[in-house]
Protein backbone atom coordinates (compact mmCIF):
# COMPACT_ATOMS: atom_id res chain seq x y z
CA UNK A 1 0.00 0.00 0.00
CA UNK A 2 1.58 3.21 -1.30
CA UNK A 3 -0.08 6.04 -0.48
CA UNK A 4 1.62 9.39 -2.69
CA UNK A 5 0.09 12.45 -3.83
CA UNK A 6 -0.08 13.35 -7.72
CA UNK A 7 -1.03 16.05 -10.43
CA UNK A 8 -0.23 19.31 -10.36
CA UNK A 9 1.14 21.58 -7.49
CA UNK A 10 -2.32 23.44 -7.23
CA UNK A 11 -4.59 20.54 -7.93
CA UNK A 12 -2.77 17.66 -5.87
CA UNK A 13 -5.14 14.14 -5.38
CA UNK A 14 -4.20 11.75 -2.72
CA UNK A 15 -3.99 8.48 -4.02
CA UNK A 16 -3.36 5.09 -2.65
CA UNK A 17 -1.35 2.94 -4.92
CA UNK A 18 -1.60 -1.48 -3.95
CA UNK A 19 0.91 -3.73 -5.86
CA UNK A 20 -0.30 -6.61 -6.42
CA UNK A 21 1.20 -9.99 -4.71
CA UNK A 22 4.26 -10.90 -7.01
CA UNK A 23 3.58 -14.17 -7.21
CA UNK A 24 -0.07 -13.78 -8.62
CA UNK A 25 0.82 -10.70 -10.72
CA UNK A 26 -0.80 -10.13 -14.33
CA UNK A 27 -1.71 -7.05 -16.22
CA UNK A 28 -4.79 -5.98 -15.15
CA UNK A 29 -6.20 -2.52 -13.00
CA UNK A 30 -8.93 -1.63 -10.97
CA UNK A 31 -9.17 2.15 -9.97
CA UNK A 32 -11.62 3.00 -7.48
CA UNK A 33 -13.68 5.80 -7.90
CA UNK A 34 -15.03 6.95 -4.18
CA UNK A 35 -18.59 8.22 -3.57
CA UNK A 36 -19.28 11.57 -1.55
CA UNK A 37 -19.19 12.83 1.57
CA UNK A 38 -20.03 10.62 4.34
CA UNK A 39 -21.28 7.81 1.80
CA UNK A 40 -17.02 8.55 0.93
CA UNK A 41 -16.17 7.96 4.70
CA UNK A 42 -18.76 4.98 5.21
CA UNK A 43 -17.11 3.04 2.57
CA UNK A 44 -13.23 3.96 3.17
CA UNK A 45 -12.75 0.68 5.06
CA UNK A 46 -14.46 -1.57 2.15
CA UNK A 47 -12.30 0.17 -0.15
CA UNK A 48 -9.56 -0.37 1.15
CA UNK A 49 -10.40 -4.36 2.04
CA UNK A 50 -11.39 -4.39 -1.36
CA UNK A 51 -8.36 -3.12 -2.81
CA UNK A 52 -6.36 -5.84 -0.55
CA UNK A 53 -8.27 -8.78 -1.81
CA UNK A 54 -7.54 -7.54 -5.45
CA UNK A 55 -4.38 -7.27 -4.76
CA UNK A 56 -3.90 -11.23 -3.44
CA UNK A 57 -5.27 -12.26 -6.77
CA UNK A 58 -2.89 -10.10 -8.88
CA UNK A 59 -4.28 -7.21 -9.58
CA UNK A 60 -3.08 -3.63 -9.31
CA UNK A 61 -5.58 -1.29 -7.48
CA UNK A 62 -5.94 2.37 -6.78
CA UNK A 63 -8.22 4.76 -4.85
CA UNK A 64 -7.81 8.10 -4.31
CA UNK A 65 -9.82 11.40 -3.15
CA UNK A 66 -11.31 13.85 -5.69
CA UNK A 67 -10.25 17.42 -5.57
CA UNK A 68 -11.34 18.69 -2.40
CA UNK A 69 -12.58 15.95 -0.78
CA UNK A 70 -10.70 13.64 1.82
CA UNK A 71 -6.44 13.75 1.54
CA UNK A 72 -6.44 15.61 -1.58
CA UNK A 73 -5.31 19.59 -1.65
CA UNK A 74 -8.86 21.87 -2.20
CA UNK A 75 -11.27 22.57 0.44
CA UNK A 76 -14.95 21.06 0.29
CA UNK A 77 -16.52 23.73 -1.76
CA UNK A 78 -14.09 23.42 -4.54
CA UNK A 79 -15.25 20.70 -5.85
CA UNK A 80 -17.63 20.33 -9.24
CA UNK A 81 -18.82 17.34 -10.57
CA UNK A 82 -16.88 18.39 -14.00
CA UNK A 83 -13.49 18.58 -11.79
CA UNK A 84 -14.11 14.99 -10.28
CA UNK A 85 -15.04 13.56 -13.65
CA UNK A 86 -11.48 15.07 -15.05
CA UNK A 87 -10.04 13.89 -11.62
CA UNK A 88 -10.96 10.12 -12.84
CA UNK A 89 -8.92 10.75 -15.76
CA UNK A 90 -6.15 11.76 -14.02
CA UNK A 91 -5.91 9.01 -11.77
CA UNK A 92 -6.34 6.37 -14.62
CA UNK A 93 -3.45 7.86 -16.52
CA UNK A 94 -1.22 8.01 -13.03
CA UNK A 95 -2.64 4.57 -12.21
CA UNK A 96 -1.58 2.94 -16.12
CA UNK A 97 1.91 5.20 -15.91
CA UNK A 98 2.94 3.08 -13.06
CA UNK A 99 1.52 -0.57 -13.81
CA UNK A 100 1.45 -0.36 -17.80
CA UNK A 101 -1.62 -2.78 -17.66
CA UNK A 102 -3.39 -4.27 -20.61
CA UNK A 103 -6.47 -4.51 -18.77
CA UNK A 104 -8.65 -1.54 -17.04
CA UNK A 105 -11.27 -1.65 -14.73
CA UNK A 106 -12.98 1.60 -13.49
CA UNK A 107 -15.51 0.53 -10.04
CA UNK A 108 -17.22 3.40 -9.12
CA UNK A 109 -20.02 3.54 -5.84
CA UNK A 110 -22.60 5.78 -5.93
CA UNK A 111 -21.97 9.30 -7.32
CA UNK A 112 -18.33 7.81 -8.04
CA UNK A 113 -20.16 5.47 -10.30
CA UNK A 114 -21.78 8.31 -12.12
CA UNK A 115 -18.19 10.56 -12.29
CA UNK A 116 -16.72 7.79 -13.88
CA UNK A 117 -19.61 7.20 -16.54
CA UNK A 118 -19.06 11.07 -17.08
CA UNK A 119 -15.14 10.14 -17.58
CA UNK A 120 -15.54 7.02 -19.58
CA UNK A 121 -17.32 9.39 -22.56
CA UNK A 122 -13.63 11.57 -22.68
CA UNK A 123 -11.42 8.53 -22.32
CA UNK A 124 -8.96 8.17 -25.58
CA UNK A 125 -8.75 4.42 -24.20
CA UNK A 126 -12.21 3.69 -22.22
CA UNK A 127 -11.87 1.05 -19.74
CA UNK A 128 -12.76 -2.39 -20.32
CA UNK A 129 -14.90 -2.83 -17.57
CA UNK A 130 -16.93 -0.59 -15.75
CA UNK A 131 -18.44 -1.23 -12.59
CA UNK A 132 -21.39 0.70 -11.29
CA UNK A 133 -22.36 0.00 -7.71
CA UNK A 134 -25.76 2.27 -7.25
CA UNK A 135 -24.57 4.66 -9.56
CA UNK A 136 -26.55 8.45 -9.13
CA UNK A 137 -28.69 9.01 -12.42
CA UNK A 138 -31.18 11.53 -11.53
CA UNK A 139 -29.29 14.22 -9.66
CA UNK A 140 -32.46 16.31 -7.98
CA UNK A 141 -33.32 12.74 -6.96
CA UNK A 142 -29.94 12.63 -4.92
CA UNK A 143 -30.27 16.23 -3.82
CA UNK A 144 -33.54 15.34 -2.26
CA UNK A 145 -32.16 12.13 -0.09
CA UNK A 146 -28.97 14.31 0.55
CA UNK A 147 -31.30 16.84 2.11
CA UNK A 148 -32.91 14.40 4.51
CA UNK A 149 -30.17 12.61 5.28
CA UNK A 150 -28.73 16.40 6.53
CA UNK A 151 -31.61 16.68 8.22
CA UNK A 152 -32.28 13.42 9.95
CA UNK A 153 -28.58 12.76 10.77
CA UNK A 154 -27.30 16.18 12.29
CA UNK A 155 -30.35 16.68 14.27
CA UNK A 156 -30.26 15.38 18.08
CA UNK A 157 -33.83 15.20 19.50
CA UNK A 158 -33.72 17.01 23.10
CA UNK A 159 -30.57 19.05 22.43
CA UNK A 160 -31.96 21.10 18.92
CA UNK A 161 -35.20 22.18 18.97
CA UNK A 162 -36.07 21.82 15.83
CA UNK A 163 -35.24 19.38 12.69
CA UNK A 164 -33.00 21.31 10.44
CA UNK A 165 -34.07 22.22 7.17
CA UNK A 166 -34.14 19.21 4.08
CA UNK A 167 -33.14 21.65 1.53
CA UNK A 168 -29.51 21.38 0.63
CA UNK A 169 -28.12 25.19 0.43
CA UNK A 170 -24.14 24.73 1.36
CA UNK A 171 -23.53 21.98 2.72
CA UNK A 172 -24.42 17.91 3.37
CA UNK A 173 -23.61 16.57 6.81
CA UNK A 174 -20.82 18.63 7.34
CA UNK A 175 -19.30 18.64 3.65
CA UNK A 176 -19.34 22.03 2.01
CA UNK A 177 -20.90 22.18 -1.06
CA UNK A 178 -20.59 24.94 -3.75
CA UNK A 179 -23.00 26.89 -6.27
CA UNK A 180 -21.79 25.24 -8.99
CA UNK A 181 -21.82 21.99 -7.55
CA UNK A 182 -26.07 21.89 -6.72
CA UNK A 183 -26.36 23.52 -10.47
CA UNK A 184 -24.38 20.27 -11.84
CA UNK A 185 -25.94 18.17 -9.52
CA UNK A 186 -29.10 19.52 -10.51
CA UNK A 187 -28.77 18.86 -14.23
CA UNK A 188 -27.67 15.35 -13.57
CA UNK A 189 -29.82 13.12 -15.81
CA UNK A 190 -29.40 9.30 -16.71
CA UNK A 191 -30.32 10.74 -20.38
CA UNK A 192 -27.37 12.60 -20.68
CA UNK A 193 -25.03 9.58 -19.38
CA UNK A 194 -23.97 7.30 -22.41
CA UNK A 195 -21.16 4.88 -20.91
CA UNK A 196 -18.55 4.16 -22.53
CA UNK A 197 -16.50 0.47 -21.91
CA UNK A 198 -14.87 -1.93 -24.05
CA UNK A 199 -16.43 -5.57 -22.56
CA UNK A 200 -18.83 -4.96 -19.85
CA UNK A 201 -21.07 -2.48 -17.86
CA UNK A 202 -21.52 -4.37 -14.22
CA UNK A 203 -24.61 -2.64 -12.60
CA UNK A 204 -24.55 -4.00 -8.98
CA UNK A 205 -27.65 -2.87 -7.09
CA UNK A 206 -30.53 -4.10 -5.84
CA UNK A 207 -32.99 -6.21 -7.63
CA UNK A 208 -35.86 -2.89 -7.17
CA UNK A 209 -33.73 -0.82 -8.67
CA UNK A 210 -32.53 -2.92 -12.05
CA UNK A 211 -35.67 -1.00 -14.11
CA UNK A 212 -34.08 2.81 -13.44
CA UNK A 213 -31.04 1.57 -15.48
CA UNK A 214 -32.97 0.65 -18.83
CA UNK A 215 -31.68 3.67 -20.29
CA UNK A 216 -27.90 2.69 -19.58
CA UNK A 217 -28.37 -0.69 -20.39
CA UNK A 218 -29.70 0.01 -24.09
CA UNK A 219 -27.08 2.50 -24.39
CA UNK A 220 -24.28 0.41 -23.47
CA UNK A 221 -25.52 -2.68 -25.37
CA UNK A 222 -26.08 -0.10 -28.56
CA UNK A 223 -22.07 0.37 -28.29
CA UNK A 224 -21.66 -2.90 -29.56
CA UNK A 225 -19.21 -5.11 -28.15
CA UNK A 226 -19.47 -4.30 -24.48
CA UNK A 227 -22.51 -6.42 -22.53
CA UNK A 228 -24.77 -5.00 -19.69
CA UNK A 229 -24.30 -7.02 -16.53
CA UNK A 230 -26.88 -6.38 -13.45
CA UNK A 231 -25.75 -8.24 -10.47
CA UNK A 232 -28.63 -8.14 -7.42
CA UNK A 233 -27.14 -7.38 -4.06
CA UNK A 234 -29.11 -8.35 -1.27
CA UNK A 235 -27.22 -5.73 0.61
CA UNK A 236 -28.40 -2.37 2.17
CA UNK A 237 -26.08 -0.35 2.98
CA UNK A 238 -27.21 3.02 5.36
CA UNK A 239 -25.13 5.30 3.20
CA UNK A 240 -25.68 8.09 5.15
CA UNK A 241 -25.72 7.26 8.74
CA UNK A 242 -22.33 7.69 11.00
CA UNK A 243 -19.79 5.30 10.45
CA UNK A 244 -20.28 3.84 14.07
CA UNK A 245 -23.58 3.55 13.97
CA UNK A 246 -24.02 -0.06 14.27
CA UNK A 247 -24.33 -1.06 10.67
CA UNK A 248 -21.63 -3.41 9.31
CA UNK A 249 -18.96 -0.93 7.36
CA UNK A 250 -18.08 -3.97 5.21
CA UNK A 251 -20.81 -6.86 4.54
CA UNK A 252 -19.39 -9.50 3.52
CA UNK A 253 -21.46 -11.28 0.80
CA UNK A 254 -21.40 -6.82 -1.08
CA UNK A 255 -17.10 -7.42 -0.74
CA UNK A 256 -17.17 -11.16 -2.36
CA UNK A 257 -19.47 -9.47 -5.64
CA UNK A 258 -17.59 -6.09 -5.85
CA UNK A 259 -13.90 -8.59 -6.23
CA UNK A 260 -15.88 -10.98 -8.30
CA UNK A 261 -17.16 -8.07 -10.60
CA UNK A 262 -13.59 -6.54 -10.59
CA UNK A 263 -12.11 -9.94 -11.61
CA UNK A 264 -14.67 -11.19 -14.02
CA UNK A 265 -15.92 -13.82 -11.85
CA UNK A 266 -19.44 -14.36 -11.42
CA UNK A 267 -21.03 -13.03 -7.98
CA UNK B 1 1.08 25.38 3.71
CA UNK B 2 2.17 22.32 2.63
CA UNK B 3 0.97 18.68 2.98
CA UNK B 4 3.33 15.64 2.54
CA UNK B 5 2.97 12.12 3.61
CA UNK B 6 4.60 9.93 5.84
CA UNK B 7 5.06 6.69 6.24
CA UNK B 8 6.89 6.06 9.99
CA UNK B 9 6.85 3.63 12.60
CA UNK B 10 8.11 -0.51 12.61
CA UNK B 11 8.81 -1.17 9.25
CA UNK B 12 6.91 2.25 7.99
CA UNK B 13 4.07 0.75 8.61
CA UNK B 14 2.00 3.85 9.66
CA UNK B 15 0.82 6.66 7.24
CA UNK B 16 0.18 10.50 8.28
CA UNK B 17 -0.35 13.63 6.35
CA UNK B 18 2.12 15.92 7.66
CA UNK B 19 0.80 19.40 7.15
CA UNK B 20 3.82 22.46 7.36
CA UNK B 21 3.17 25.92 8.11
CA UNK B 22 3.72 28.48 4.73
CA UNK B 23 7.26 29.44 4.78
CA UNK B 24 6.42 33.08 5.14
CA UNK B 25 5.57 32.57 9.11
CA UNK B 26 7.85 31.07 11.60
CA UNK B 27 7.03 27.74 13.12
CA UNK B 28 6.19 26.77 15.86
CA UNK B 29 8.26 25.01 18.28
CA UNK B 30 5.45 22.81 19.01
CA UNK B 31 3.90 20.12 16.84
CA UNK B 32 0.09 18.94 16.87
CA UNK B 33 -0.79 15.74 16.42
CA UNK B 34 -4.32 14.56 15.44
CA UNK B 35 -5.57 10.73 14.64
CA UNK B 36 -8.70 8.92 14.22
CA UNK B 37 -11.67 9.38 15.63
CA UNK B 38 -13.26 5.85 16.98
CA UNK B 39 -12.87 3.89 13.27
CA UNK B 40 -13.14 6.68 10.95
CA UNK B 41 -9.80 7.38 9.15
CA UNK B 42 -7.15 10.50 9.45
CA UNK B 43 -8.80 12.81 7.51
CA UNK B 44 -11.62 13.00 10.51
CA UNK B 45 -15.24 12.72 10.92
CA UNK B 46 -16.64 15.22 8.14
CA UNK B 47 -12.75 15.40 7.30
CA UNK B 48 -12.72 17.94 10.55
CA UNK B 49 -9.29 16.76 10.99
CA UNK B 50 -8.18 17.84 7.32
CA UNK B 51 -10.22 21.32 7.65
CA UNK B 52 -8.41 21.65 11.32
CA UNK B 53 -4.75 21.03 9.98
CA UNK B 54 -4.84 23.25 7.76
CA UNK B 55 -6.51 26.24 9.90
CA UNK B 56 -3.48 25.20 12.14
CA UNK B 57 -0.86 25.50 10.00
CA UNK B 58 -1.82 28.69 9.12
CA UNK B 59 -1.20 29.61 12.47
CA UNK B 60 1.83 28.31 12.01
CA UNK B 61 1.77 25.20 14.08
CA UNK B 62 3.38 21.46 12.56
CA UNK B 63 0.51 19.25 12.31
CA UNK B 64 0.73 15.59 11.95
CA UNK B 65 -2.58 13.63 11.34
CA UNK B 66 -2.07 9.89 11.87
CA UNK B 67 -3.70 6.95 10.96
CA UNK B 68 -3.14 4.28 13.87
CA UNK B 69 -2.36 0.96 13.17
CA UNK B 70 -4.76 -0.82 11.33
CA UNK B 71 -6.92 1.82 10.61
CA UNK B 72 -7.65 4.25 7.48
CA UNK B 73 -3.98 3.60 5.34
CA UNK B 74 -1.52 2.17 7.61
CA UNK B 75 -1.12 -1.75 8.34
CA UNK B 76 -2.02 -3.84 11.13
CA UNK B 77 1.28 -4.07 13.27
CA UNK B 78 3.08 -7.23 12.70
CA UNK B 79 3.39 -7.75 16.36
CA UNK B 80 0.11 -7.02 17.44
CA UNK B 81 -0.18 -5.24 21.51
CA UNK B 82 -3.20 -4.12 23.54
CA UNK B 83 -5.82 -1.71 21.75
CA UNK B 84 -4.24 1.22 24.26
CA UNK B 85 -0.83 -0.15 24.70
CA UNK B 86 -1.03 -0.36 20.60
CA UNK B 87 -2.16 3.64 20.44
CA UNK B 88 0.60 4.57 22.74
CA UNK B 89 3.32 3.13 20.55
CA UNK B 90 2.01 4.52 17.26
CA UNK B 91 1.84 8.05 18.69
CA UNK B 92 5.34 7.90 20.02
CA UNK B 93 6.35 6.48 17.07
CA UNK B 94 4.53 9.75 15.17
CA UNK B 95 7.01 12.12 17.82
CA UNK B 96 9.74 9.84 17.26
CA UNK B 97 9.49 10.70 13.28
CA UNK B 98 8.82 14.19 13.53
CA UNK B 99 11.46 15.30 15.98
CA UNK B 100 13.89 13.08 12.87
CA UNK B 101 12.56 15.32 10.40
CA UNK B 102 11.18 18.48 11.93
CA UNK B 103 12.92 20.88 14.55
CA UNK B 104 9.66 20.62 16.90
CA UNK B 105 10.68 20.44 20.80
CA UNK B 106 7.14 19.14 21.97
CA UNK B 107 3.69 17.84 21.05
CA UNK B 108 -0.04 19.09 21.53
CA UNK B 109 -2.58 16.79 20.61
CA UNK B 110 -6.10 17.01 19.65
CA UNK B 111 -8.67 13.98 20.23
CA UNK B 112 -12.37 13.68 19.56
CA UNK B 113 -13.89 10.57 22.22
CA UNK B 114 -10.94 7.74 21.32
CA UNK B 115 -8.85 10.31 20.20
CA UNK B 116 -8.66 11.58 23.67
CA UNK B 117 -8.33 8.79 25.84
CA UNK B 118 -5.56 7.63 23.42
CA UNK B 119 -4.22 11.20 24.38
CA UNK B 120 -3.85 10.92 27.86
CA UNK B 121 -2.65 7.32 28.11
CA UNK B 122 0.13 8.30 25.60
CA UNK B 123 0.78 11.82 28.14
CA UNK B 124 1.11 9.94 30.66
CA UNK B 125 4.17 7.89 29.67
CA UNK B 126 5.62 10.21 27.42
CA UNK B 127 7.19 13.70 28.55
CA UNK B 128 7.05 14.72 25.31
CA UNK B 129 3.26 15.14 24.77
CA UNK B 130 2.94 18.59 26.92
CA UNK B 131 -0.44 20.00 25.96
CA UNK B 132 -4.17 17.88 24.97
CA UNK B 133 -7.51 19.47 23.70
CA UNK B 134 -9.82 16.57 24.67
CA UNK B 135 -13.36 16.58 23.17
CA UNK B 136 -16.00 14.04 24.69
CA UNK B 137 -13.66 12.19 27.02
CA UNK B 138 -15.41 10.12 30.09
CA UNK B 139 -18.05 12.34 31.78
CA UNK B 140 -19.47 12.24 35.33
CA UNK B 141 -23.19 13.17 35.91
CA UNK B 142 -23.50 15.21 38.82
CA UNK B 143 -27.42 15.58 40.45
CA UNK B 144 -27.49 18.90 38.25
CA UNK B 145 -27.08 17.01 35.11
CA UNK B 146 -29.54 14.82 35.01
CA UNK B 147 -32.30 18.05 36.45
CA UNK B 148 -30.66 19.96 33.60
CA UNK B 149 -31.97 17.15 31.36
CA UNK B 150 -35.14 16.49 33.11
CA UNK B 151 -35.66 20.73 32.04
CA UNK B 152 -34.38 20.61 28.73
CA UNK B 153 -36.78 17.30 27.81
CA UNK B 154 -39.65 18.56 29.80
CA UNK B 155 -39.07 22.09 27.75
CA UNK B 156 -39.19 20.44 24.24
CA UNK B 157 -41.38 17.44 24.60
CA UNK B 158 -43.95 18.77 27.63
CA UNK B 159 -46.44 16.33 26.78
CA UNK B 160 -44.08 13.40 26.19
CA UNK B 161 -42.31 13.74 28.91
CA UNK B 162 -45.12 14.32 31.47
CA UNK B 163 -46.53 11.23 30.25
CA UNK B 164 -43.63 8.89 30.35
CA UNK B 165 -42.79 10.64 34.12
CA UNK B 166 -46.62 10.07 35.55
CA UNK B 167 -46.16 6.25 34.31
CA UNK B 168 -43.09 5.77 36.14
CA UNK B 169 -44.22 7.30 39.01
CA UNK B 170 -47.73 5.37 39.21
CA UNK B 171 -45.60 2.30 37.58
CA UNK B 172 -47.94 1.70 35.31
CA UNK B 173 -47.83 -1.30 33.25
CA UNK B 174 -45.77 -0.82 29.65
CA UNK B 175 -44.18 2.21 31.28
CA UNK B 176 -41.63 2.46 28.74
CA UNK B 177 -43.07 1.07 26.05
CA UNK B 178 -44.34 4.44 24.16
CA UNK B 179 -41.84 6.63 25.49
CA UNK B 180 -38.80 7.08 23.04
CA UNK B 181 -35.75 5.46 24.54
CA UNK B 182 -32.60 7.81 25.81
CA UNK B 183 -30.62 8.08 23.09
CA UNK B 184 -27.74 5.94 22.98
CA UNK B 185 -24.17 7.38 23.08
CA UNK B 186 -22.20 6.60 19.80
CA UNK B 187 -20.85 2.87 20.10
CA UNK B 188 -16.89 4.18 18.61
CA UNK B 189 -15.09 3.80 21.91
CA UNK B 190 -13.71 1.00 22.92
CA UNK B 191 -12.19 2.31 26.18
CA UNK B 192 -13.70 1.26 29.07
CA UNK B 193 -15.27 3.98 31.27
CA UNK B 194 -13.00 4.39 34.67
CA UNK B 195 -14.29 4.91 37.94
CA UNK B 196 -14.04 9.05 38.61
CA UNK B 197 -11.66 8.24 41.60
CA UNK B 198 -9.05 6.77 38.76
CA UNK B 199 -10.18 8.99 36.08
CA UNK B 200 -9.34 11.81 38.41
CA UNK B 201 -6.03 10.01 39.25
CA UNK B 202 -4.73 10.10 35.76
CA UNK B 203 -5.85 13.74 35.48
CA UNK B 204 -3.93 14.56 38.30
CA UNK B 205 -0.62 12.54 37.18
CA UNK B 206 -1.18 14.96 33.91
CA UNK B 207 -1.46 17.76 36.00
CA UNK B 208 1.94 16.95 38.41
CA UNK B 209 3.76 16.40 35.26
CA UNK B 210 2.73 20.38 33.89
CA UNK B 211 0.72 18.78 30.84
CA UNK B 212 -2.03 21.54 29.64
CA UNK B 213 -5.08 20.62 29.05
CA UNK B 214 -8.13 21.92 27.80
CA UNK B 215 -11.28 19.27 28.29
CA UNK B 216 -14.40 19.95 26.21
CA UNK B 217 -18.03 18.72 25.63
CA UNK B 218 -20.19 18.40 22.54
CA UNK B 219 -23.80 18.59 22.55
CA UNK B 220 -23.18 14.77 21.46
CA UNK B 221 -22.57 14.57 25.43
CA UNK B 222 -25.76 15.96 26.73
CA UNK B 223 -27.12 13.13 28.50
CA UNK B 224 -23.82 12.86 30.50
CA UNK B 225 -22.39 16.31 30.41
CA UNK B 226 -24.20 19.10 30.27
CA UNK B 227 -23.65 22.38 32.17
CA UNK B 228 -20.67 24.54 32.32
CA UNK B 229 -19.98 23.98 35.45
CA UNK B 230 -20.01 20.17 35.20
CA UNK B 231 -16.58 19.27 36.25
CA UNK B 232 -15.87 21.73 38.73
CA UNK B 233 -18.57 19.97 40.51
CA UNK B 234 -18.25 16.76 39.34
CA UNK B 235 -14.43 16.31 40.53
CA UNK B 236 -14.99 19.12 43.78
CA UNK B 237 -13.06 16.45 46.03
CA UNK B 238 -9.86 16.38 43.65
CA UNK B 239 -8.42 19.19 44.22
CA UNK B 240 -6.63 20.56 40.81
CA UNK B 241 -8.50 18.11 39.23
CA UNK B 242 -11.58 20.42 39.76
CA UNK B 243 -9.87 23.12 38.15
CA UNK B 244 -8.85 22.10 34.90
CA UNK B 245 -10.22 24.49 31.87
CA UNK B 246 -13.06 23.16 30.84
CA UNK B 247 -15.40 24.06 27.80
CA UNK B 248 -19.22 23.51 26.77
CA UNK B 249 -19.60 23.50 23.09
CA UNK B 250 -23.63 23.25 22.46
CA UNK B 251 -23.34 23.95 18.81
CA UNK B 252 -20.76 21.25 18.26
CA UNK B 253 -21.75 17.47 18.11
CA UNK B 254 -19.83 14.14 18.81
CA UNK B 255 -18.72 14.13 15.07
CA UNK B 256 -18.98 18.08 14.24
CA UNK B 257 -21.43 16.82 11.71
CA UNK B 258 -21.90 20.14 10.58
CA UNK B 259 -20.11 23.49 8.99
CA UNK B 260 -20.62 26.04 11.99
CA UNK B 261 -20.09 22.69 14.48
CA UNK B 262 -16.67 22.59 12.71
CA UNK B 263 -16.24 26.67 13.02
CA UNK B 264 -16.59 26.29 16.97
CA UNK B 265 -14.56 23.09 17.09
CA UNK B 266 -11.48 24.73 15.28
CA UNK B 267 -12.33 27.81 17.09
CA UNK B 268 -12.13 25.96 20.54
CA UNK B 269 -8.72 24.24 19.72
CA UNK B 270 -7.43 27.40 18.38
CA UNK B 271 -7.79 29.16 21.42
CA UNK B 272 -5.98 26.44 23.35
CA UNK B 273 -2.86 26.34 21.03
CA UNK B 274 -2.55 30.36 21.12
CA UNK B 275 -0.71 29.35 24.30
CA UNK B 276 1.88 27.31 22.99
CA UNK B 277 5.54 28.82 20.93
Amino acid sequence: MNPFFFGPLDHRLYGVYHPPANSQRHSSQVLLCPPFGQEAVRTHRLQRLLAEHLTRQGVHVMRFDYFGTGESAGADQEGTLTRWRDDILMAHAELTLRTRAQHTTWLGTRLGATLAIMASELCDQPPDRLILWEPILNGPAYLKELGEAHARETFVPVVHAQRPSAQVRDEIIGFGVSEAWLKQMNDLSITKLNPQCKEACIHLARAEDTSATAPLSAKCEAMGGARWQHIPTSTSVAWHTEEAGGSALVPPDLLRQLVAASTGGLA
Amino acid sequence: MTENILNFGHGDRLTGTLTLPPESSPAKSTAILLLNAGVIHRMGPHRINVKLARHLAQQGFTVLRIDLSGQGDSLSPERPQSFEQQAITDLQAAMDHLQRITPVKSFALAGICSGAHHGVATALKDERLRALWLMDTHAYPTPRTYWVRAMRQLQQQPIATLHRWSKRILRMPGASSGAKPAPTPMNDNPYGKPSKAEFAADIQSLLNKQVRLQIAYSNGAFWTHNYQNQWRDAFKDHGAVARVPTELLPDVDHTASTLNAQRHLMASVSRFATQFD
